[in-house]
């Protein structure tokens, strides 16, 4: 029976959902309608999901009720490059499912993919028939059915959902999302900013439209919560807050994770806060696939860097197996290349670092929905940058629930490398001596004819 | 002589004084030629005169098809033998439509009897059988003559088309040999490229091989191609009637298919009227006329008509008509009759299956041209764009170094190739359209719609703008 209490509870809850599914998350201890679930609410900063979203849910008969639709959905990585995905909820990743240690959730999934599916709640303690492992959990779930899944939640931690059919297609085309439970008895330490991401990684080859998920290992694009450089959300702080970046790895390779500026604390995982002895301090920490990382540090101010230390995945797509140009002379080779191709100009003799320049002028075209491989400007100049890359923005004196683009670090004076000569010849600087020369001479000598036996 | 006998000799003399207007067969065979095509052969001294004018003019400047057509009329030898061999017709007719010369025998005979005189003998005979066949004969003759005009008309369009074909040849060759250096050319840049890497020591022996190798067979068959251009070069020259020592050049591009094509009742039509089978038809006239005339005079052997003068050995004249006629004992030109019959036979029999094979020649020429203008219409249309497209695409891989540009030099190479393919069927076209002329005797109606347009290069892209100022370039905002 509903009393007009409830009732007015209920469409406040879904009125407060709707408006507050993309903005920060509201504050529970705030919420009206959030209640008290099963051992009182402390307070915990929602988690902000890059370029992301928390799915609202609504309290029925006890328990925070979910609801995921499983569905084809079209993504953009960034500006001009597009793909028919497949997610939760119209993005991918799914939107975060936010609890707290304890509560009772009830997540309803409905089916509205082309094939049969499910749901895996990973790292999370539930009973067996709520796993979600298709076929040993349960039968799958049919296009246009929904399934409910309901369990109560006994720890805390970073965790992650994705489907547990037909994983190859369904993950490769983008089906995850995060799972963060927060501890009942709140942080131990105050968290000011707690981010959460995802790393996953696309075929979409040049000139397509839908991810192959046929590719196990050449992949074209590498991914924060589905976006590449220069469309991945910074991470802001002020001054002096703690940070939480929390790490979830659904790709298909283990990825190190490198942040410039502090050394963070390795804190936890989807075991939860690990106890402070076990912290581990790091510049860079690999996170492995299925793995989740917590890292935490005290912001310091200016623009830091934070991208996976595999130098390819911070491209976005690029040629594999093609002859290599760095050092090549082609001069006089390519005027008569472009009497038969006017379109041609020969790049890569010094290396890759003028290809921004090309590709930003718009004058060398790409295939269609293609990103070109190194992208971004900063103050200085072209950061080249693409894939897993973003920049943690800090900033003195940031409200507390800002999370806007501040800008560019304005760098105190004295602060910033400065150029001191032009000349290559400048200085003194100290060499080692050349190796000797080893048998097989560079192809421009005659190779030394060695006589055998005798 | 008794005067009274002097007239028939008189009448007979004066006949064979009489000539039949003098023909000209030349200008015959020039209003034949005219009426199966634009132009034609020269006959006077004026046009010839004209006609090496226009040749020099044409001689000046590239040769299109029309010009070796017109060259080839006014120099070809073949043309000049077709005169010739009208002349000798000719003559057959004037030599037939002329009675035979009377024969005049004298003799003077001695007695050896004293006191006589020498008997003095005269005849003057002419052939009878000859006057009264000499309209029949006169008539067959004229009938040859005209077979012969037609059959010379059928020559020289047949040197035409030789000269036609020889040129399409000539043009096609050209352009191959153009496509072929052209891929030579990009097969080059290939491997010069290839070194340039292998100089830097990025890529092994095996690829800089491999793309040598390349170059070198796409070098061979430009070369092969450059003299297959000058071998089919002095063909034309030869089918034209120019001289070895003779300059010209060709005209670049063939012209595009036209926008109808003949219908087949209307190619049937005029090749109904081909001057090869209008002298076959007129050759079976002329047999069926000449065997009524056989059947009708089969009793007319030897017919001699004469006059007879003698003076004996004693004065005495006698001067008298004289009459010698064939008798039919042992024959009665049966086997001429035979011969004639039989003539008839074969030369109706050779017109029908002229007509036959024209007919299918027709029908198949026609069918070709419209199955090459399809040809011609898909790869301009279909191959020739998804090419370009390749290129295109390709060129937008490199320029993201997503592919290298030995992989563009390859679709360039490929892009060359299908507009080979393309001339090719162009020529292979006007080619078809060249046997299908050669099939109704006679200009195609529809070559009066040929239009300028030319079959243009291949296409390339638009050409980049200068790369050097990208440092002034700016991009956009800094990314935030």
């Amino acid at each position: 029976m509903t009393t007009r209490r409830n009732l007015f509870k209920l469409i406040a809850a879904g009125t407060a959902g709707l408006v507050g599914a993309r903005a920060v998350g509201a504050d529970p201890v705030g919420d009206p309608v959030a209640g008290r679930p099963q051992g009182g609410l402390p307070h915990y900063t929602p988690v902000r999901t890059l370029n992301g979203w928390t799915l609202p849910h609504r309290i029925v008969d006890g328990a925070k009720e979910f609801h995921l639709v499983a569905e084809e959905v079209d993504h953009e990585f960034a500006p001009r490059c597009r793909a028919k995905c497949w997610g939760y909820n119209g993005s991918t990743p799914g939107p975060t499912i936010e609890a707290v240690e304890g509560d009772r959730v009830r997540i309803y999934v409905t089916n509205r993919l082309p094939e049969h599916t499910n749901v895996h709640w990973h790292g999370v303690l539930l009973p067996p028939g709520m796993d979600g492992v298709g076929g040993v959990s349960q039968p799958n779930i049919a296009p246009g059915e929904t399934y409910v899944y309901e369990f109560t939640l006994k720890q805390h931690g970073t965790h992650m959902y994705h489907p547990h059919a037909d994983e190859m297609v369904q993950m490769a085309n983008g089906m995850m999302g995060l799972f963060i439970i927060h501890p009942k008895d709140g942080e131990p330490e105050r968290i000011d900013r707690d981010y959460a991401l995802l790393l996953h990684n696309w075929a979409l080859h040049p000139g397509t439209w839908r991810p192959d998920p046929s590719i196990l290992q050449d992949f074209d694009l590498w991914t924060f919560n589905s976006k590449v450089f220069p469309a991945i959300d910074s991470m802001v702080a002020a001054t002096g807050e703690r940070v939480r970046v929390r790490v979830g790895n659904l790709s298909m390779w283990n990825h190190p994770i490198h942040m410039h500026g502090v050394q963070f604390h390795v804190t936890g995982g989807d075991g939860g806060r690990w106890p402070r002895s076990a912290w581990r301090t790091e510049a860079t920490e690999i996170v492995g696939v299925g793995q989740t990382r917590d890292f935490e540090f005290t912001a310091v101010p200016g623009d830091w860097a934070f991208h996976c230390h595999m130098s390819h995945h911070t491209m976005n797509a690029m040629g594999h197996g093609i002859a290599n140009p760095l050092g090549v002379d082609s001069s006089g080779v390519e005027e008569r290349m472009r009497r038969l191709l006017p379109g041609y100009m020969a790049m890569g003799e010094g290396g890759m670092a003028e290809h921004q320049d090309h590709t930003d002028s718009g004058h060398m075209r790409g295939p269609e929905n293609t990103l070109p491989m190194m992208m971004g400007k900063g103050p200085f100049g072209n950061i080249e940058m693409g894939g897993m890359f973003t920049l943690i923005k800090v900033r003195d004196g940031l409200a507390r629930d800002d999370y806007s683009d501040p800008g560019w670090y304005a760098h105190p004076p004295g602060t910033v490398a400065r150029r001191v000569s032009s000349d290559p010849a400048f200085g003194r600087p100290v060499r080692r001596n050349a190796a000797p020369a080893v048998d097989d001479a560079p192809p421009s000598e005659p190779a030394p004819h060695h006589h055998h036996g005798g | 002589m008794k005067r009274r006998h002097a007239g028939p000799l008189v009448a007979v003399l004066l006949a064979a004084c009489a000539s039949t207007p003098r023909e000209r067969a030349d200008d015959e065979l020039a209003r034949a030629i005219a009426a199966r095509q634009g132009s034609t052969i020269a006959t006077t001294a004026e046009e010839r005169a004209a006609r090496d004018a226009d040749v020099a003019a044409r001689l000046a400047k590239p040769i299109a098809i029309d010009d070796a057509v017109a060259i080839a009329l006014a120099r070809n030898p073949r043309v000049a033998a077709q005169l010739a061999d009208l002349g000798i017709a000719q003559a057959e007719l004037l030599e037939a439509s002329r009675p035979s010369n009377p024969s005049l025998t004298l003799s003077a005979l001695d007695s050896n009897r004293a006191g006589e005189r020498t008997k003095l003998g005269i005849s003057v005979v002419q052939s009878f059988a000859d006057l009264v066949l000499l309209k029949s004969r006169t008539a067959v003759a004229r009938g040859e003559l005209d077979a012969s005009v037609q059959h010379s008309a059928n020559e020289v369009l047949a040197s035409i088309a030789d000269s036609a074909r020889a040129w399409l040849a000539a043009a096609g060759a050209q352009q191959v040999a153009e496509m072929r250096a052209l891929a030579a050319e990009s097969a080059a840049v290939s491997a010069d490229l290839a070194q340039r890497y292998h100089d830097a020591g990025n890529v092994p022996a095996l690829f800089l091989a491999e793309h040598r190798a390349a170059a070198v067979e796409a070098s061979l068959a430009a070369d092969q191609a450059k003299l297959d251009a000058l071998r089919t070069s002095h063909a034309l020259a030869e089918a034209m009637g120019l001289d070895a020592a003779a300059q010209f050049a060709l005209a670049a591009g063939l012209p595009l298919p036209v926008a109808d094509e003949d219908q087949l009742d209307a190619l049937l039509e005029r090749a109904a009227t081909r001057p090869d089978l209008a002298a076959a038809r007129r050759r079976t006239e002329v047999l069926a006329g000449s065997l009524g005339v056989t059947r009708k005079f089969r009793w007319l052997g030897r017919f001699e008509v004469g006059i007879e003068g003698e003076r004996e050995t004693d004065g005495a004249e006698l001067v008298g008509p004289s009459v010698a006629v064939e008798l039919p004992l042992f024959h009665r030109n049966e086997a001429a009759l035979a011969r004639a019959e039989a003539r008839v036979d074969r030369a109706e029999a050779d017109a029908l299956a002229l007509e036959t094979s024209i007919a299918h020649a027709v029908r198949a020429g026609h069918a070709a041209v419209a199955a090459a203008a399809t040809r011609v219409a898909r790869l301009r249309d279909e191959l020739l764009p998804l090419r370009e497209q390749v290129l295109a695409r390709t060129q937008e891989r490199v320029n993201f170094m997503l592919d290298d540009p030995f992989a563009l030099l390859r679709a360039k190479r490929e892009q060359v190739d299908a507009y080979q393919q393309y001339l090719e069927a162009l020529r292979d076209y006007w080619l078809a359209r060249v046997e299908l002329a050669a099939a109704i005797g006679a200009a195609l109606p529809s070559s009066a719609r040929i239009g300028e347009e030319r079959a243009a290069p291949p296409a390339t892209e638009e050409p980049q703008e200068d790369h050097s100022h990208h440092h002034e370039h700016d991009g956009g905002e800094p990314t935030p």
